[in-house]
């Protein structure tokens, strides 16, 4: 099947959008180079329990679309790999790719999870589960999370006593039934040469602990949670295994959110993440659904519900399950050490007033900026971290070959990165089909 | 609490540009999110609360009477809470400075 292709494409990110774009470009005979960073692809969405506004189940939506990836053989899936470089050489993009050891061996690995069973490297030991947000912990042999694709196992080298002793330990090697420990795995430098480059490297969060941001307490009071966190509480997946309940294991009687925590600051992050007041509505109206008796109110400044079916899902929140939208902002999250509780003080805009509430959760939600990748630097198409595109041609740079899309342009919805993802796709083959003379395309 | 009243965008720009004289016109970000009301420290002690949000509205709507009339702005201890918490770099204490500047030069000097 090789060179029966009609180009070769880089997708930098396996999130929804790269995922979706590399989808599309296999059924279309491209041979797809899709590019993770992490140990699975999924990106963010897997991390969701409900996407909004229909509260459809995330990772229904998502696990079907990943798994796909794996059985696409248009598809070579590069996971705990970065791209380090890319050069444009005539139509041509060669880039330099830096693959993480894995310490196990994919052809081998059938993800049965004995090794992650019988692990040493746990609890004290082990370290913070980047899919729970830090919620819980991981051993040093695991696998992401149980929908990950690949599902493979995976060392990570900082907390695996053998690999950081060279020596001792060594139990998932003799307990694997597969063989497929390989503790002198080393890390690689790959080198690919494609047509086109789609990066869809999406978001990162804004730090909460910020000094601009520490009036909000995150850190320093433990019910106060960030967006993605409180997502994971939610998630029949996560740390509670789907039970809303403060960190002593008591259930909250009230939630408050605030909005617009890292965004629309001038010192920040003056822009709008687009995402978040959809998401804490859809949050709050889970909260409501797993505890009735919660009382849930949401402090915002402006809500955004721009996009289909986002008012309705608004209006629902507020008449159908009874969530309090108070327009206002705090200046402040205090504790009350002998309840136990949070205050937060803050300004009812619409009375004019002053008020203070007690309560038991305390949940931010966090502004995102693009998470711009260096080669983009390099290439020369971000000014101000942002990346510019042709006007009327919202995914393609300046760059012929290099199109960008999903949250690395903008923080995007769900819906909008998988239609510029397919759009991309559509892009990707116009521009590769373009440099050809029909006869080539029609050999190839 | 409702009011009828008369929005006078002369009386506005006239304001305005006294403020750009001084370097105050920050507050034309102001977006009215309530942060320097929870941030003063006097709003609700003194009871004079939405300060200093209620102060800016006074101006975006040129509603001088109202504005020349609040005490609060004389109350105001210029320490810069407002300032520090807001979230587009709005300065409200700045702001108030520069109206208590307005209010005497207009006002209790021609008196």
């Amino acid at each position: 099947m090789e060179g029966a292709k009609l180009g070769e494409v880089a997708v930098v990110g396996g999130g929804i959008a790269g995922i979706q774009a590399a989808l599309d470009l296999a059924d279309t005979e491209f041979k797809v180079y899709l590019i993770e960073r992490s140990p699975s692809i999924g990106g963010r969405m897997a991390q969701l329990d409900k996407t909004f506004p229909t509260l459809d189940c995330a990772s229904c939506i998502l696990t079907p679309k990943m798994a796909e990836v794996l059985r696409k053989d248009n598809i070579e899936l590069l996971t705990l790999a970065e791209v380090v470089d890319v050069i444009k050489n005539g139509n041509k993009f060669k880039l330099t790719i830096k693959q993480r050891p894995r310490y196990v061996d994919t052809n081998k690995c059938t993800g049965c999870g004995t090794c992650v069973e019988k692990c040493t490297a746990r609890g004290k030991l082990g370290a913070p589960d980047e899919f729970n947000e830090g919620l819980s912990t991981r051993t040093a042999v695991y696998i992401p999370f149980p929908q990950a694709v690949p599902k493979k196992a995976v060392i990570d080298p900082n907390i695996c006593l053998r690999l950081r002793y060279k020596r001792g330990c060594g139990i998932c090697e003799k307990v694997c039934p597969a063989n497929a420990i390989n503790f002198n795995d080393t890390e690689r430098i790959l080198n690919l040469t494609v047509d086109a480059v789609i990066v869809a490297t999406g978001y990162k969060f804004i730090d909460p602990r910020l000094p601009e941001l520490s009036i909000y307490g995150y850190g320093k009071y433990p019910e106060v949670y960030t967006n993605i966190e409180f997502e994971r509480i939610l998630d029949a997946r996560g740390p509670t295994g789907g039970a809303l309940i403060k960190k002593d294991g008591s259930h909250p009687e009230r939630i408050v959110f605030i909005q617009c925590v890292g965004s629309r600051h001038y010192k920040i992050n003056p822009y709008c993440s687009a995402y978040c007041c959809m998401a804490s509505i859809k949050q709050a109206i889970l909260a409501k659904e797993h505890e009735p008796k919660v009382d849930v109110t949401i402090l915002y400044m402006d809500i955004r519900a721009y996009g289909k079916g986002f008012q309705d899902f608004y209006n629902r929140a507020e008449n159908e399950y009874g969530i309090r939208f108070i327009k206002g902002r705090t200046a402040g999250i205090t504790e009350d050490p002998s309840k136990k509780k949070l205050i937060v003080k803050y300004e009812d805009v619409m009375r004019g007033t002053i008020e203070t509430m007690e309560t038991d959760m305390v949940v931010l939600a966090l502004g995102i900026v693009p998470n711009i990748p260096s080669f983009l630097n390099r290439l020369g198409v971000v000014r101000n971290g942002r990346v510019i595109t042709r006007p009327g041609d919202p995914i393609s740079t300046y760059v012929d070959g290099i199109f960008v899309i999903g949250a690395t342009l903008n923080p995007t919805d769900i819906p909008d990165a998988v239609l510029q993802g397919s759009a991309a796709a559509a892009r990707v083959t116009e521009h590769v089909l373009r440099r050809k003379t029909p006869f080539e395309v029609m050999r190839s | 609490m409702s009011k009828h009243i008369e929005v006078r965008p002369e009386i506005y720009t006239k304001i305005r540009d006294f403020m750009k004289k001084l370097g105050a016109d920050d507050f034309i970000k102001c977006f009215n999110c309530g942060t320097c009301t929870v941030a003063c420290p006097i709003a609700e002690v003194l009871g004079i609360v939405p300060f200093s949000r209620k102060i800016i509205r006074y101006i975006m709507l040129g509603l001088e009477e109202d504005l020349v009339n609040s005490k609060e702005i004389l109350l105001c201890l210029h320490c810069g809470e407002c300032s520090e918490y807001c979230p587009k770099g709005a300065n409200p204490a700045e702001t108030m400075h520069a109206l208590k500047t307005y209010i005497i030069q207009n006002y209790l000097l021609k008196r």
